[in-house]
């Protein structure tokens, strides 16, 4: 995207309205190009809109419920787990081989014991995965059972290329579905957000693939983690 | 007297003492504006009410993310509100997930100083009528991309619009959004 078409873009990035792989390209241009200093004023005036509904009384019980589900669902559940899978520089790229041989990849990998809390009613619960060796040491998998909302924060990763991204893999037996797409800052730390419905015994990994995000990985897996 | 900076400090400093009595202070001062926003978006209840405690939940799970600048934690409970509220209507209408940028008020400080300059210095009216303000075709486009959680090609199907259209208004209506309520011309 040039100078132009970054500009005229704006307002639909700003209001979170863009296609995913063309928002990528303008925080790409954003980070590069520096005439753009509208764009953090368009996303505050963006988020301003939050303001604009009426204010409405809720249901008295709401109050109650999130502060049980709080109190449910509060517990620091990180525990120390041995390290991920190892790192593989090599890249290939044929992805029905390639495939397979990351979901061996997975079977071997049994990486991640970790730590699952259940609220009474079965309602909120949070599962948290931390990885506590190896290169991505750090790296935590949080996910929400009660939106089905997962959050991955990563350490440890090397800075990408032009023209490439992480990708986030959920696995599930013989099915491998992207999940997301994130990058990594100069320390090596990214986070990303995405919505899968995980269960345990899921794995969720992370691949270096191009731009835009491959419809199956390309290359081997980076970290794994297993629920 | 206290100012409100003074009480966001101290429901910021009881979140991260893990104190559920500070969420019980947020969800006093923030909750009705948040179920606003959510029945704005959900259109029942019940969906709404689904979305403020997920907001709320997630929020108190990420506080450890907030760096105490001003304005912080309520303008990342709303952003959340509306992030889980689009979410939640796309799953009812059988869409996939949006596509949000990282949440920039808390990745990105300044912006979140901007934000908290706006919030102090404006009232909620302010920001009501800038929008009645603009335009129809801009506020309309503006609400199906922000309270309907659709992209600029599902707005270019449902309107009938060239999506080069649809852009140009979500800049132009954003635009002049912006230069009504001053954000990022005093920061």
């Amino acid at each position: 995207m040039n100078c132009d078409q970054v500009s005229e873009a704006l307002g639909a990035y700003a209001i979170d309205a863009l296609p995913p792989e063309e928002r990528r390209e303008v925080e790409a241009h954003l980070r590069e190009c520096g005439r753009h200093e509208d764009a953090l004023a368009l996303r505050a005036t963006a988020s301003l809109l939050a303001y604009v509904p009426e204010d409405r009384e809720p249901p008295a019980r709401l109050r109650s419920r999130i502060l049980a589900a709080v109190a449910e669902a509060d517990a620091p559940a990180v525990e120390e787990s041995r390290a991920p899978v190892p790192l593989a520089a090599r890249r290939r790229r044929a992805p029905a081989a390639l495939l397979a041989a990351v979901l061996a990849l997975f079977a071997l990998a049994a990486v991640i014991t970790g730590f699952f809390v259940l609220g009474s009613d079965g309602g909120s619960a949070d599962l948290v995965r931390t990885v506590a060796g190896g290169p991505a040491a750090g790296t935590t998998l949080r996910y929400d059972t009660a939106s089905d909302r997962a959050t991955l924060d990563v350490a440890g990763l090397d800075a990408l290329a032009e023209g490439r991204v992480y990708q986030v893999w959920m696995l599930r037996g013989e099915q491998v579905v992207g999940v997301g797409l994130f990058t990594v800052d100069a320390s090596g730390r990214g986070r990303t957000t995405f919505d899968a419905p995980l269960e345990v015994g899921d794995t969720v990994a992370v691949t270096e693939e191009p731009a835009g995000g491959s419809p199956a990985p390309t290359s081997q897996p980076l970290l794994a983690i297993e629920l | 007297m206290r100012s409100t900076d003074d009480a966001a400090g101290d429901i910021l400093a009881g979140l991260r003492a893990r104190d559920p009595r500070a969420l019980e202070a947020l969800y006093d001062q923030y909750g009705r504006r948040a179920f606003g926003l959510a029945y704005r978006v959900l259109g029942s209840g019940e969906a709404a009410e689904d979305a403020v405690q997920e907001a709320f939940i997630a929020l108190w799970n990420q506080v450890d993310r907030l760096d105490g600048a001003r304005g912080q934690v309520g303008s990342l409970l709303m952003t959340i509100v509306h992030r889980r509220s689009i979410d939640l209507l796309r799953r009812q209408r059988g869409l996939a997930a949006r596509s949000f940028a990282p949440d920039f008020d808390v990745a990105d400080p300044a912006a979140a100083d901007v934000l908290a300059a706006v919030a102090d210095s404006m009232t909620l009216d302010a920001v009501r009528d800038a929008l009645a303000a603009l335009p129809a075709e801009q506020q309309r486009i503006i609400g199906l991309a922000y309270f309907e959680g659709m992209t600029q090609t599902e707005i270019a199907e449902r309107e009938g619009l060239p999506v080069g259209t649809v852009k140009s208004r979500l800049r132009l209506g954003l635009t002049r959004l912006r230069s009504e309520l001053g954000v990022g011309h005093s920061a």
